[in-house]
């Protein structure tokens, strides 16, 4: 496999975890289109887009757009991201024999109504990280 | 009768009525679909309906005029609700099911797309 796929096998496999689904916040991947997906989920898009150190590494941002409902103040989305926090900074995660992804720390962008459907309040959770191959 | 069932039965007299202009289609409808973060993989589930739509507008989008863009009305109350996942087939042929340009409780007009 290479760095792309590893990348994203080491941040997937957070949200496959048994303990993340039992927080019971609906995870979405991006270009994923969920029938249904409420009024409260998360959409995780991982976008390798920097330097890495090597030719086997890759540095870039662990993107989540957080929605919630519309009009209920800010504090679901506070909560949200800060269980984000307990699952992802500072964290480093390995999938495979000698790959690692060091996760550091996080910032919360609040972006107001979202735009495709105003009932959602939508905030982007963010987090670098650097991928190291072998 | 009420006027719903009054519009409803007029619009199907319409597409009987512009006889091959309506032509018959099959469309795939994905009535759910789940992510599986382990495994990486989308599963659906869907049902076909099929009925009748009138195709208009046929044009190509891309620079390199590899995807063909074409405009196509359906009656809602034969296909509920529709999305980007669903599948329109007609001509032997399979489009996807793009911006849903207005959607009325009694007709549906949207673009669809397909790679030449």
């Amino acid at each position: 496999m290479g760095k792309y796929e590893n990348l994203e096998k080491d941040v997937f496999s957070i949200f496959a975890s048994t303990l993340w689904k039992n927080e019971n916040i609906k995870t979405f991947p991006v270009n994923f289109i969920e029938l249904n997906p409420g009024n409260e989920f998360i959409r995780a898009s991982v976008i390798p887009s920097g330097n890495g150190i090597n030719l086997t590494s890759i540095s870039g941002v662990l993107i989540i757009d957080i929605f919630t409902s519309a009009g209920n103040g800010p504090r679901k989305t506070s909560l949200i991201a800060d269980k984000l926090d307990s699952y992802l900074v500072g964290k480093s995660i390995s999938t495979q024999s000698g790959n690692a992804t060091q996760l550091q720390n996080s910032s919360l962008a609040i972006l107001g109504l979202d735009k495709d459907n105003p009932a959602l309040f939508r905030a982007s959770y963010s987090i670098p990280f650097n991928y190291f191959g072998v | 009768m009420s006027y719903s069932g009054l519009i409803n039965t007029n619009i199907n007299r319409a597409f009987n009525m512009v006889k091959d202009l309506a032509i018959e289609v099959s469309l795939s409808k994905k009535s759910s679909a789940s992510f599986d973060f382990t495994t990486d993989v989308v599963t659906t589930v869907a049902t076909t309906v099929l009925t009748k739509a009138v195709i208009t507008d046929a044009t190509k989008t891309s620079k390199d005029n590899t995807v063909i863009k074409k405009i196509a009305m359906l009656n809602t109350k034969n296909i509920g609700e529709i999305s980007s996942y669903d599948i329109l087939s007609f001509d032997n042929t399979t489009w996807r099911i793009g911006p849903i340009i207005n959607s009325t409780q009694f007709i549906t007009i949207a673009e669809i797309y397909k790679e030449t």
